[in-house]
């Protein structure tokens, strides 16, 4: 990096090697309102956890706004603060530039501090977009925005977002008699945006909340390598979704397992993919049926045969065509 | 420019405060960090400059030094509301609607305070710097034996005070009331200090669209605080003038000045006029 760039250095915190080594220590804890097996909530559990007390964190308008922090409660064990829908990255930004202000001046003692800042997808991928971009982009400041998917406006009664996957019902896209699929958009491929868009991001993973310890470990990676930093996770939503919430878990297995949702980390341009990810894209496992997957979820209830299979083909194309299958929709023939 | 920029934000428990020269604005600059950020205050803060007639032209300023500055506005300290990991809170929760009566209301209990904060800092202020300003909610200019006056805030100041001195030459006893202070608005003040005229003219830099007497909004605000707390009830002319940043002409001063006479000797005149408009 270049010379003008003011490094400050991290906390390092250590990859957690096996879940007894994980401690026991809360910092999102009693005081939300969440749904029964809401993910969304789980990953802000998991991200406070391994974040630890030193630690603040900005949350942008959400289900984890409105559902998490009612007045005159809250579930944080850290400092959390309030910003805009769309402002977690300037918010994340501006708290790390003020952070570094206040203890150049020696009004707070010189350490490291985290700097998260969460939000939906309609407050990263749609409204936000162009916040955490810029943020991006500045190599100065140590921080993450973590986003936390559940594929619609949750909060306001699921409407459609731009990480809705085909097809889906929401309140802004019910199937009717003269038109089955109402929503023909793709879903948003977020993490390989920020980091093909932003050769300043150190930093990009995308996890699950089925995978708690690779969840923790990213958010510590990112938050020990500095720069800004982005990680994108899947969070299936038992209200969102329409599925009983004892299938919150198996649900987010099964988007790795069909190949929908790849699990990788993205370092310094290195990409790593994990688990079954890994062996779906080295053959040594075979994708399971998108079918599986829909079929779980009331929001698909209404796919014919044809729709799961246009489904499926988009899935294959993304591992058998993309450059870096699963990953960079470019396609391969474009190589010669 | 026109103070409808930040009128807008009147309702919503700002501060808003006017000023009319470089020296003013540095100065209220100071006070103001001091008033807003009175830990009984702590509400929004806005201090308005008028574009290109302030912000544009050149004055001399005095600069105060560092030391009298930091005496009197020492570095800023949130103390238990500072975001730090020693510091566990939350900020700004969600509040639904069962609350919004219960934080309005402590909106309120800061606007009856303000006017008294705001008299503390101004008379810290002529003790730390030696500047003098007064009331510190509006000004007065030649108004001891004047029959009527005018009143506006900001830069108008200027073309009003040079048109009260020529005025004056003709023998014409016309003061002016420059306000600073919008929000708190001093209201008994201002009745008492106004019911003493024959007439008052408001000329204001901004129009409230379908206001009672569809006036501009210092109008508006100054016959609502006269019709409680004045004795008597001078007619109240309300002028629109100079928006968009239009000149407010000396010419100009004289017509409304004419027109508030009128008024004083009982001749009854339109509520609100608009003043430099192209036929």
């Amino acid at each position: 990096m270049s010379t003008f760039v003011e490094e400050k250095p991290t906390q390092n915190l250590e990859a957690f090697h096996g879940v007894k080594k994980v401690p026991f220590e809360e910092y999102y804890t009693s005081g939300h309102r969440t749904c029964q097996a809401c993910e969304s909530a789980q990953i802000m559990k998991l991200m406070a956890k391994a974040a630890g007390p030193r630690t603040i964190i900005l949350g942008s308008t959400g289900c984890m706004y409105v559902a998490n922090t009612s007045y005159y409660a809250t579930p944080w064990g850290v400092p959390w603060m309030h910003t805009q829908l769309g402002s977690s990255g300037s918010a994340a930004l501006g708290a790390a530039a003020a952070f570094r202000v206040q203890m150049r001046k020696g009004v707070m003692k010189d350490e490291p501090i985290n700097v998260i800042a969460f939000c939906g997808d309609g407050g990263g991928a749609d409204m936000g977009l162009n916040g955490i971009s810029a943020t991006m982009t500045h190599p100065d400041y140590n921080l993450l925005v973590l986003m936390y998917d559940n594929e619609s406006y949750a909060n306001t009664d699921i409407q459609i977002s731009g990480t809705s996957p085909y097809g889906v019902n929401t309140s802004f896209s019910t199937p009717g008699k003269v038109r089955r699929i109402m929503n023909a958009r793709w879903k948003k491929n977020v993490a390989p945006l920020m980091m093909v868009g932003h050769p300043t991001c150190k930093y990009v993973a995308t996890i699950s909340t089925s995978y708690p310890l690779q969840a923790m470990n990213s958010v510590r990676r990112a938050l020990s390598i500095g720069g800004p930093t982005f990680i994108h996770c899947l969070n299936p939503c038992p209200k969102g979704w329409d599925f009983d919430p004892v299938l919150s878990f198996e649900l987010g297995e099964l988007a790795v397992n069909t190949g929908i949702w790849p699990l990788y980390e993205i370092e310094n341009g290195k990409l790593k993919l994990y688990g079954k990810t890994k062996d779906i894209a080295n053959g040594r496992f075979k994708r399971l049926p998108v079918r599986d997957y829909l079929l779980k979820q009331g929001r698909f209830a209404h796919f014919i045969d044809e729709d799961i299979e246009f489904f499926q083909s988009k899935i294959d194309e993304m591992w058998d065509k993309w450059l870096v299958p699963g990953i960079i929709p470019l396609q391969k023939d474009l190589e010669a | 420019m026109e103070h409808n920029d930040a009128l807008a934000v009147r309702d919503l428990g700002w501060l808003l405060t006017w000023v009319d020269s470089a020296q003013e604005a540095l100065d209220t600059a100071l006070i103001a960090y001091r008033v807003a950020e009175d830990r009984r205050i702590m509400v929004p803060l806005a201090l308005s400059c008028d574009g290109a007639f302030l912000t544009h032209s050149q004055a001399l300023v005095k600069i105060p030094t560092a030391e009298q500055v930091k005496k009197f506005l020492p570095p800023y300290n949130r103390g238990d509301l500072l975001m730090h990991p020693d510091n566990v809170i939350s900020i700004a929760p969600q509040a639904n609607e069962d609350w919004v009566m219960e934080i309005r209301r402590q909106n309120y209990a800061v606007t009856e305070i303000t006017c008294d904060v705001i008299r503390e800092v101004y008379a810290d202020f002529e003790k730390t710097f030696g500047r003098k300003y007064g009331n510190p909610f509006f000004e007065e200019y030649m108004t001891e034996d004047a029959d009527v006056v005018l009143l506006g805030m900001g830069t108008l100041s200027t073309p009003t005070k040079v048109a009260i001195r020529k005025l004056r030459e003709q023998g014409k006893k016309v003061g002016f009331v420059r306000l600073r202070w919008f929000r708190p608005f001093a209201g008994p003040e201002i009745a008492k200090s106004l019911e003493r005229f024959k007439a008052i003219g408001v000329i204001d830099r901004d129009f409230s669209f379908g206001s009672p007497n569809l006036s501009g909004v210092v109008a508006t605000e100054v016959r609502s605080a006269m019709y409680t707390g004045a004795a008597t009830r001078p007619p109240v002319l309300g002028f629109i003038c100079g928006l968009g940043g239009r000149e407010v002409t000396v010419p100009d001063v004289e017509e409304m000045t004419d027109i508030v006479f009128q008024a004083a000797k009982g001749k009854a005149q339109p509520l609100t006029q608009w003043i430099g408009l192209r036929s």
